[in-house]
C-alpha cells in the first residue's frame, strides 16, 4: 500500500511533466541540504578524527573496485537525464547546469561520507544506512535527539524525485520508441510494473544489498554507458542530426 | 478481496485512459498501453492469488554470474 502510494504521488509528478519535477526538486534539494549541514553540525561533539587514520593505505585494486562501485551509482545513473535534455527551455546553459549539479552532488556525498566514517568509525562496515545511524548519535543536552527523523525524510523525498525522473524517463523513451501521440497514457501501466518490480525483485534486505554491490557494477554499465555510447555511434554513422532539420 | 480490488482499478483504468485512446482513434498508443496494461494485470493478479513469481533481480545475479564467471 505505502509503495502504491509513493507510486502514486511520483506518477502523478511524472503526468505534470519535468517542469514540475523540476520545481519540486527544488525546495526538496535545498531541503536535504540543509538537513545534511544541520545533521553534521550538531554531529561535532561525536567526530573523533582518529577513525581517519591509517589515510591512503587501501590497495590500488581495491581503491579502484570500490571507485567504479561510486561510479556505477549514484553518478552514472545520471544517464536517465539525457532523456530530459531535449525538453530543456535554455539548452546553451546545459553544460554548466550539469557540471554544476554534478560537482554539488559529489560534494554533498563526500561531506556526508566523512562524517559518517569519522562519527562511525570502523563499525561502518556492518551499517547498512550509515547516516540514519549516525543521526542517532545526535543527543544536544539531551533534548534535540531523535533527529534520525530528518535523514529518513530526505531518503523518502530524494526517492520520489529519483522514481518521479526514472518515470518520466521512461514513459517518454517508450513513447518516442513506438512514435506514440503522448507519453501520459504509459504512467500508471509503468508505476504499476515499478510497484509490482519493488514487490517481486529481493526477498530480503541482504539480497538486495549483495545485489548492488556486486552484480550491479557489473551488469549498470551496459545501460549507463554502453547503450549511450551505441547510440552516438549510430547518430555519427547516420550523420544525425541533419542539417537544417530541427533538433 | 484483494483480487475484486485489482480487478476494480485495472477496469477502471482501462475503461478511462483506455477508451479515451479508442475516441481520439490513436491505435498505436492503444496497442502499447493494452500490452502494459494487460502485463500488470496478470502480474497484479498473480500476486493477488499468492502465486510465487520468478525474481527478476535473481536471474539477472544468475546470468552476470555465468558471464563473469568466478570473479565476483
Amino acid at each position: 500500500m505505502i509503495l502504491l502510494l509513493f507510486g502514486g504521488v511520483a506518477a502523478h509528478a511524472a503526468w505534470h511533466g519535468i517542469e514540475v519535477i523540476g520545481r519540486t526538486a527544488e525546495l526538496l534539494v535545498i531541503a536535504a541540504i540543509l538537513t545534511v549541514i544541520l545533521t553534521t553540525s550538531l554531529l561535532f561533539p561525536e567526530f573523533n578524527m582518529d577513525n581517519l587514520r591509517p589515510a591512503l593505505t587501501t590497495p590500488l585494486p581495491e581503491l579502484l573496485r570500490a571507485g567504479h562501485g561510486v561510479a556505477a551509482f549514484p553518478f552514472a545513473e545520471t544517464v536517465v537525464f539525457l532523456f530530459v535534455f531535449p525538453y530543456l527551455n535554455r539548452k546553451q546553459k546545459l553544460r554548466r547546469s550539469v557540471s554544476l549539479g554534478l560537482a554539488l552532488a559529489a560534494l554533498v556525498l563526500l561531506l556526508v561520507s566523512l562524517r559518517n566514517i569519522v562519527v562511525l568509525g570502523p563499525t561502518l562496515r556492518n551499517i547498512t544506512y550509515p547516516s540514519f545511524q549516525a543521526a542517532r548519535q545526535i543527543s544536544i543536552a539531551e533534548i534535540i535527539t531523535r533527529l534520525e527523523v530528518l535523514v529518513a525524510i530526505n531518503f523518502l523525498s530524494m526517492g520520489f524525485i529519483k522514481l518521479a525522473v526514472l518515470l518520466y524517463a521512461s514513459t517518454i523513451g517508450t513513447a518516442q520508441a513506438f512514435k506514440l501521440h503522448s507519453y501520459k497514457h504509459l504512467i500508471l501501466p509503468f508505476m504499476i510494473l515499478m510497484v509490482i518490480l519493488a514487490i517481486t525483485g529481493f526477498s530480503n534486505l541482504p539480497e538486495n544489498i549483495e545485489f548492488a554491490q556486486e552484480i550491479w557494477p557489473v551488469y549498470a554499465p551496459f545501460f549507463q554507458v554502453g547503450i549511450p555510447l551505441l547510440t552516438l555511434a549510430v547518430a555519427a554513422i547516420r550523420k544525425l542530426p541533419k542539417r537544417g532539420a530541427s533538433e | 478481496m484483494m483480487l475484486l480490488l485489482v480487478v476494480i482499478a485495472f477496469t477502471l483504468l482501462g475503461l478511462l485512459q483506455g477508451l479515451a485512446l479508442f475516441r481520439q482513434r490513436h491505435w498505436r498508443d492503444l496497442a502499447v498501453f493494452g500490452a502494459l496494461w494487460g502485463v500488470a494485470l496478470v502480474l497484479s493478479i498473480l500476486i493477488a492469488l499468492q502465486v510465487p513469481l520468478p525474481r527478476l533481480f535473481v536471474a539477472i545475479s544468475r546470468l552476470v554470474r555465468t558471464i563473469i564467471g568466478g570473479s565476483l
